[in-house]
């Protein structure tokens, strides 16, 4: 359900070459403690600096200066190393995401790995660590990260709030966790959503009517409903159609109901269909859907 | 953007593009360009440490100040940038294909210090010229890119597949031929992709272009799996397959016609008939064929063809 930016070029892919590392278990305790070492250390070293500064300006020599001056500044350069290390492999980890999660996991595990990161940094390694515990189905661990950034202030990484809410949101879908996907849902109406954000708070949205009963209201607007499901790849276009023909039948509108799984028998793959049938994908759909041979 | 402005917007030729693209190449940024803010910052530090003068601390601190608010600037331009690119793809999405090219083919000028968006931006004027059926123009730009990335990456196979439809289409049949080869021997690494539906969608076009229908109706099995990847997309594909079948139908009677309703039926399911027709304009015929009608589709979904259509006589980019 998240999409990411696309970068162009692209580096060799390492999930061939040699044995990747995996990350350890989340730990809401370990990330809050890890993310305070680093601003310590950080705002140590800055002190450290100011302190030097104004020795100096209360009358010490040159030499001395240099000589106090030189370690603080080999200091910082430690400090900033790790981040200067793990910043620039970011944009490769996001393109790995869509096309090799091991090799993801491997460069968010290294990254981790270094000490002290930029707050910023750590920050945007586990979300892109939750994308990817999302993406292998392990949604405990995607919806405990998700839930703990969500949890602090983020800065400058508040631009990724949503798909941390769409993470979260979609993880108690999948647990069938109502009450908790509802609140996730109006939280991420009063953010401003961007077009691709908007596509999947639909698709969420559509899940959670569908799966509470609420089949009336999944069916409202449904010309732009399906406009935009239309701009999402074939699978979740596929599953959004099976998600309406539910709620047309619910509401017993077989011309609809015909219309849109014929339509979902074209978008979505035979396995899918057969699942949906057995009301594995059906959230709180009483009767069995049958499926028209096309 | 207001959808009025695309009627004005008339699409770039060829010579246009690729005077565009060689008016706003890339502009290496070179490693002394990049340092030269650190350099500064030190240069002045050194100078407020070693002079205790009055005028020169001021001197060096409103330098210091004129350094950040650049700075600051820089970062707000390079920010306002990344929300047109996003805005480019967003449109692209929604196929608004007129406005995002317009929009594409202002932000290239700004993206000259940015290699990677410069060849996003780049790659997604490419394709909105090829939805918009300025092939030629589309294939200056689409080779612009595809200079630029590895043969074998996923956005080069991408849009070398979208390169050769815009090929056939502006009737380079050999150079497309050569592209199709090309990606043959890619293909196994894309299996089941939209990548691999979008080759499979030009090999039927090569079909029809070159009046092989037969081959094409004969290879009609499967092609439900291999082109559904492309979600409504594969309305194309089923159309291409409704038309092969329909021009290798003897007569009336013969069975191929009922293939050729059963494939226009899914393909007029997926995407209305007046974008069928626009985007190939072979399908006329089978539009117009006295054996074949289209499924109306209920209800109707809005689409955002409109704002696609070709632009009215009016201003250049």
């Amino acid at each position: 359900m998240i999409e990411h930016d696309q970068d162009p070029v692209q580096k060799q892919s390492p999930s061939n070459d040699r044995q990747l590392m995996t990350c350890p278990p989340f730990s809401p305790d370990k990330l809050k403690r890890e993310l305070w070492i680093d601003s310590a250390s950080r705002w140590s070293a800055v002190i450290l600096i100011m302190l030097v500064i104004l020795i100096f300006q209360t009358g010490l020599s040159s030499m001395d200066f240099w000589l106090l001056m030189i370690p603080v500044i080999i200091l910082w350069v430690a400090i900033s190393a790790p981040s200067a290390k793990v910043l620039p492999i970011l944009p490769q980890i996001t393109q790995w995401l869509d096309q090799d999660l091991p090799a993801a996991e491997n460069a968010i595990a290294q990254g981790l790995a270094r000490r002290p990161l930029h707050r910023q940094l750590r920050i945007q390694l586990y979300h892109r660590l939750a994308i990817v515990r999302h993406y292998q189905t392990r949604i405990d661990e995607s919806a405990a990260i998700a839930q703990t950034l969500l949890s602090m202030s983020l800065g400058a990484s508040e631009v990724h709030r949503p798909q941390l809410l769409l993470i979260l949101v979609e993880s108690r879908l999948l647990r069938n966790d109502l009450v908790g996907a509802y609140a996730g849902l109006n939280e991420l109406s009063r953010l401003r959503l961007g077009l691709l954000e908007s596509l999947q708070h639909l698709a969420l949205r559509t899940r959670y009517e569908v799966a509470a009963g609420y089949h009336t209201m999944a069916l409202a607007d449904l010309p732009r409903k399906i406009h935009y499901a239309q701009m999402l790849p074939a699978p979740q276009c596929g599953s959004l159609h099976l998600l309406l023909a539910a709620a047309a039948q619910q509401v017993n509108d077989p011309a609809l109901y015909d219309w849109l799984m014929r339509r979902a028998q074209l978008l979505c793959e035979p396995k899918v269909l057969e699942e949906f049938q057995q009301g594995r994908l059906a959230f709180g759909v009483e009767k069995p859907l049958t499926i028209a041979p096309l | 953007m207001a959808k009025g402005a695309s009627r004005t917007f008339h699409p770039p030729t060829a010579d246009q593009v690729s005077g565009h693209l060689e008016r706003y190449a890339v502009v290496p940024v070179s490693p002394m360009q990049q340092w030269m803010p650190a350099l500064i910052v030190g240069v002045l530090v050194l100078l407020a440490l070693s002079f205790s003068n009055a005028g020169i601390t001021l001197i060096v601190w409103l330098a210091m100040l004129g350094l950040f608010l650049n700075s600051f600037m820089r970062a707000r331009a390079i920010r306002e940038t990344d929300k047109l690119l996003a805005r480019v793809q967003e449109l692209t999405l929604e196929r608004q294909n007129f406005d995002a090219m317009r929009l594409a083919w202002q932000v290239i000028p700004q993206l000259r210090a940015r290699p990677q968006q410069h060849t996003r931006a780049v790659a997604l004027l490419a394709h909105n010229l090829e939805q918009v059926r300025a092939y030629e123009a589309a294939v200056v730009a689409f080779n612009e890119v595809l200079g630029k990335l590895p043969d074998e990456h996923p956005a080069a196979v991408q849009l070398r597949v979208e390169q050769t439809m815009a090929l056939l289409a502006s009737d380079q049949l050999t150079d497309a031929d050569i592209q199709l080869r090309r990606l043959r021997n890619l293909l196994d690494r894309f299996s089941g992709s939209a990548i691999a539906g979008g080759f499979h969608l030009a090999l039927l076009y090569q079909q029809i272009r070159t009046n092989h229908f037969r081959d094409a109706a004969d290879n009609q099995q499967g092609m439900m799996d291999k082109l559904r990847p492309l979600g409504i997309d594969a309305g194309l594909g089923y159309a291409l397959l409704a038309l092969a079948c329909y021009h290798s139908a003897a007569h009336v009677e013969d069975p191929l016609i009922k293939d050729a309703q059963l494939w226009w039926e899914r393909a007029t399911l997926l995407l209305p008939l007046a974008t069928l027709v626009r985007r190939f304009h072979e399908l006329q015929a089978i539009e117009q064929g006295p054996a074949i009608a289209a499924r109306m589709a209920k209800p109707a979904p809005p689409t955002s063809d409109d704002a696609s259509t070709p632009a009215q006589e009016g201003g250049q980019p």
